[in-house]
């Protein structure tokens, strides 16, 4: 009779464990209305500020395990620690040969990953990489600054521009949507990846990306991708671009170039004989 | 019936299936003990003859990597070099690694000089140093 007891003690915790879970995680997917929002003269969402995500997308768009240090001497500072993924749904819809290079990517990432070796990061990676970029805005256009390899993009809202060449950040038009500023993105290289983890496209990307005031201090950041080339369908990731609020807080710039220049051009080095 | 009595009859039920899933289990793993399997070597780099490819300034491997002075599972260095597949491992090219993943068995019939291969899916620096790349000699020739 005890253990029957307990029993239905522990199934109605765990019930009631599983329908709060289930809650919050459905508050979380809900679009939530902006309780205060700071707004520009003509009544629209001012997005100025500093910005940075806390996910680590930037390892690894989806779901993953933690990950020993390529080099034992850097210990638990080079190691790769879990962390949750930002895909809605969780699986890339890769095409078969596509799986197969992702795959590959990430087992060669040290020798194939475009940050290694500061180039620029593209879109999206560059807005959840783990640094506070900024975001000035104007009426005709809006700005954003990035501090890894100095990059940056202009999204345009006035008049849209073509993307006459493929490009690293390629190239990106606006548009407002009630509170949420809408981007249409297109014209990238295929040289940039999505994360650390060998997620990657081709030339053919296309990003629609939203982003919407969730309060004064916390945007939703939402990007549907496509990409028939690499993809079966169009997917989306979404995570939360928080305000940077520390005083004094500044863009702080990295120029990587002088970083990677020993893995890119060393190997030019002449050594005498002996 | 009472409740404690069909959890009861249950749990046999269920190590009675995990039982059966053990022995009819066994029987394949036993067959090829020698077939491709999950292993971890500690070996150095060497090969590879990196050249340099003209965009974007990308050092490829000309030549297939290779283990030496391998040191296996059991603590004992192996008589045999093993050529590594699945990773560039051109940044550790000179160091001593461990190399998890699975070795395919050289041929001798077809190629008697072909070396064991170990498909590599995870690899990373480990403790203690290597010969001279160009000096060595790998152990057993």
């Amino acid at each position: 009779m005890r253990h029957a007891l307990i029993g239905c003690m522990l199934a109605l915790t765990l019930s009631v464990t599983l329908t709060d879970t289930l809650t919050v995680a459905q508050q979380a997917q809900a679009p939530r209305v902006a309780a205060y929002t700071a707004r520009t003269a003509d009544g629209k969402p001012d997005l100025t500020g500093l910005w940075q995500a806390m996910s680590t997308a930037y390892r690894d768009l989806q779901d993953h395990g933690p990950q020993p240090s390529p080099f034992f001497q850097l210990g638990a500072q080079g190691a790769t620690p879990m962390g949750q993924g930002v895909v809605v749904g969780r699986e890339i819809p890769y095409q078969p040969w596509a799986a197969e290079k992702k795959k590959e990517n990430f087992l060669n990432r040290l020798t194939l990953d475009p940050e290694i070796r500061c180039y620029l990061p593209g879109i999206p990676r560059a807005m959840y990489m783990p640094f506070p970029f900024q975001i000035v805005q104007g009426n005709n256009e809006i700005y954003m600054a990035f501090p890894f390899a100095t990059s940056d993009r202009v999204v345009y809202m006035k008049t849209p521009k073509e993307a006459l060449l493929d490009a690293w950040m390629g190239t990106s038009n606006g548009r407002w949507e009630g509170d949420t500023l809408v981007i249409d993105a297109k014209g990238f290289n295929d040289q940039t990846w999505f994360d650390r983890a060998g997620n990657f496209h081709s030339e053919e990307l296309h990003l629609v990306e939203r982003i919407t005031p969730m309060t004064t201090d916390a945007l939703r950041y939402e990007v549907t991708v496509e990409d028939p080339k690499v993809f079966t369908r169009p997917w989306t990731l979404r995570l939360v671009l928080y305000r940077v609020l520390d005083e004094n807080a500044q863009s702080p710039e990295f120029k990587c170039v002088p970083f990677a220049e020993e893995l890119i051009y060393g190997y030019f080095r002449k050594y005498p004989a002996r | 019936m009472g409740i404690f009595e069909s959890i009861r009859r249950v749990e046999g039920l269920a190590l009675i299936a995990i039982l059966a899933l053990f022995t009819v289990g066994a029987p394949s793993q036993a067959q090829s003990p020698d077939a491709s399997r999950p292993v971890t070597l500690i070996g150095c780099v060497s090969g590879g003859n990196l050249q340099p490819v003209e965009q974007p300034f990308l050092l490829e491997p000309s030549e297939p990597f290779v283990l030496v002075d391998v040191l296996t599972e059991a603590s004992t260095f192996s008589p045999t070099s093993y050529r590594v597949t699945g990773i560039n491992l051109s940044p550790w090219l000179g160091m001593r690694v461990k190399v998890q993943g699975t070795v395919i068995p050289a041929r001798p019939a077809a190629d008697p000089k072909a070396l064991p291969e170990i498909k590599a899916t995870l690899v990373h620096s480990t403790w203690g140093t290597c010969p001279s790349p160009a000096t060595w000699t790998p152990r057993g020739k």
